[in-house]
């Protein structure tokens, strides 16, 4: 068998086990996990009906800039989130199993950040409750549709600092009432300057390096900069709120790629454009995942805004360049004849 | 060297396209604003939000308004305090007029009528 033969078998195999390892752990992940935001929530004030303090270790947060209500309790207190009808929707018991009812509204409501699967046969808030454990910390985390403008579109006429949205969610902490009052506020749009700048500094090392034919030498390093900053977006969302674990597997891959083109270059260019290839697709897949860090305002991470967008950007553009350098390479290896002999009369 | 300018313009060009589409407004009605006496005109009264929180319910907006374009609304917000009208935000004492341009549907939240929607149709 020639290398010519086996380019397009070795590939596509790379590429589907590539893909493979890439989607799987996303079936394990939570649906939709916090992301870019225009919007700001804030607890306001937390008010118990019976006027005394909540017990000590209980803790009551927003989540995710606006996507999530998170509540946590010390062991040996119980909580209960009623749903948006009064139905049991969340327990957290006193030995801190936490668990959801199958039958509430709420709980297919509140999987998505903007409130898109309600229909379920399951569905009966008059029913006796059908519990499913879903934790054991003592702590739960749920998209509460009162404490965010459930629309990507912000309001018409609403401009940065308007609160759009006022609301209160009841609670039952230790068998007392609790009240928890939010706003949240519409921010100033992103700057696309990082974005920008970040694009130009990719384009100009890539049309560089292409020159010099060494392109795929860049894959490691663009892949340990998406590993970064995934890395930080996964860290940066509570456990409870399911962070996508896709922003770290894929740049990962990325950098194993980069590696094999380091170590393929003794094995021949077949070797070090196909990791190139497989490198640059995961790379340009994770920019594609990320894309919205360019048109919202708030980004989930812990790193400075600036620097995911311009990271991103430099991402999005060598990846693009990962694939159609090593295709070109490729393409080139392909048409190139083998040589003829030489003869005499 | 040709070859090479053509690849880097190309993945320029294919990610300003992504970032332009994806950071688009991606909304199906345009509004614009008039001066003149709206076709719908609507006003929120001083205290409807106190009246709200106290579990009042006022009926000052439909449920639904069908409306064809070149067609208007304007929402006067007397009351203390910002409102959300469907798709609109009225700050406290502003004047919201916006005209009908292109057919489509807006909705949203309604904070006058708490679990609400305000939902207009707009046609042809």
């Amino acid at each position: 068998m020639t290398e010519q033969n086996i380019l397009p078998s070795r590939l596509a195999m790379s590429m589907f086990l590539g893909l493979i390892i890439a989607l799987v752990p996303g079936s394990a992940t939570f649906a939709d996990a916090p992301g870019p935001t225009d919007y700001s929530s804030r607890i306001t004030a937390v008010e118990t009906l019976d006027g005394l303090p909540l017990p000590e270790g209980v803790s009551i947060s927003i989540e995710g800039h606006d996507s999530f209500l998170a509540l946590t309790v010390p062991k040996g207190v119980a909580a209960e989130v009623p749903g948006y009808e009064g139905e049991s929707y969340l327990n957290i018991d006193p030995d801190c199993t936490t668990s959801e009812n199958q039958r509430s509204m709420s709980t297919w409501y509140n999987k998505d950040r903007f409130g898109g699967e309600t229909s379920t046969d399951l569905v009966d808030n008059d029913a006796n409750p059908d519990w499913k454990i879903i934790g054991s910390s003592c702590s739960v985390a749920w998209h509460d549709h009162r404490i965010h403008y459930m629309s990507s579109i912000p309001p018409i006429n609403a401009e940065p600092g308007d609160v759009i949205v006022t609301d209160s969610i009841a609670l039952t902490i230790d068998g007392r009432d609790v009240v928890v009052y939010v706003e949240s506020e519409l921010v100033a749009p992103a700057s696309q300057l990082p974005a920008i700048i970040g694009m130009m500094m990719a384009l100009a090392i890539v049309a560089v390096m292409w020159r010099g034919m060494t392109l795929a030498l860049l894959v490691f390093p663009v892949s340990a900069i998406g590993l970064i900053i995934g890395g930080a977006q996964y860290l940066w969302a509570p456990t409870e709120t399911g962070p996508n674990i896709n922003v770290v597997v894929i740049p990962l891959i990325a950098a194993t790629s980069g590696v094999a083109t380091y170590v393929a270059q003794q094995r021949g260019l077949l070797f070090t454009n196909g990791s190139a290839l497989l490198g640059g697709t995961m790379l340009t897949i994770w920019a594609l995942l990320r894309i919205d860090v360019f048109s919202y305002a708030l980004l989930p991470t812990s790193l400075p805004y600036w620097a995911d967008r311009s990271a991103t950007a430099v991402v999005a553009v060598s990846g693009i360049a990962f694939v159609s350098y090593s295709m070109q390479q490729l393409w080139r290896m392909s048409i190139v004849r083998p040589p003829t002999e030489l003869t005499t009369d | 060297m040709k070859k090479l300018l053509i690849a880097v313009i190309a993945s320029a060009a294919v990610v300003a396209t992504a970032v332009i589409v994806l950071s688009g407004d991606d909304s199906i009605l345009r509004t614009a604003s008039i001066t003149t006496a709206a076709d719908y005109e609507y006003e929120i009264p001083l205290g409807a939000g106190e009246r709200t929180d106290a579990g009042e319910e006022l009926n000052i907006f439909p449920w639904i308004l069908k409306v064809r374009v070149g067609e208007s609304i304007r929402i006067v917000n007397n009351d203390d305090r910002d409102h959300l009208i469907g798709a609109f935000f009225v700050g406290a004492g502003e004047t919201l007029t916006q005209e009908f341009v292109s057919p489509g549907m807006l909705t949203g939240e309604c904070s006058i009528r708490p679990g609400s929607s305000f939902t207009i149709q707009v046609s042809e």
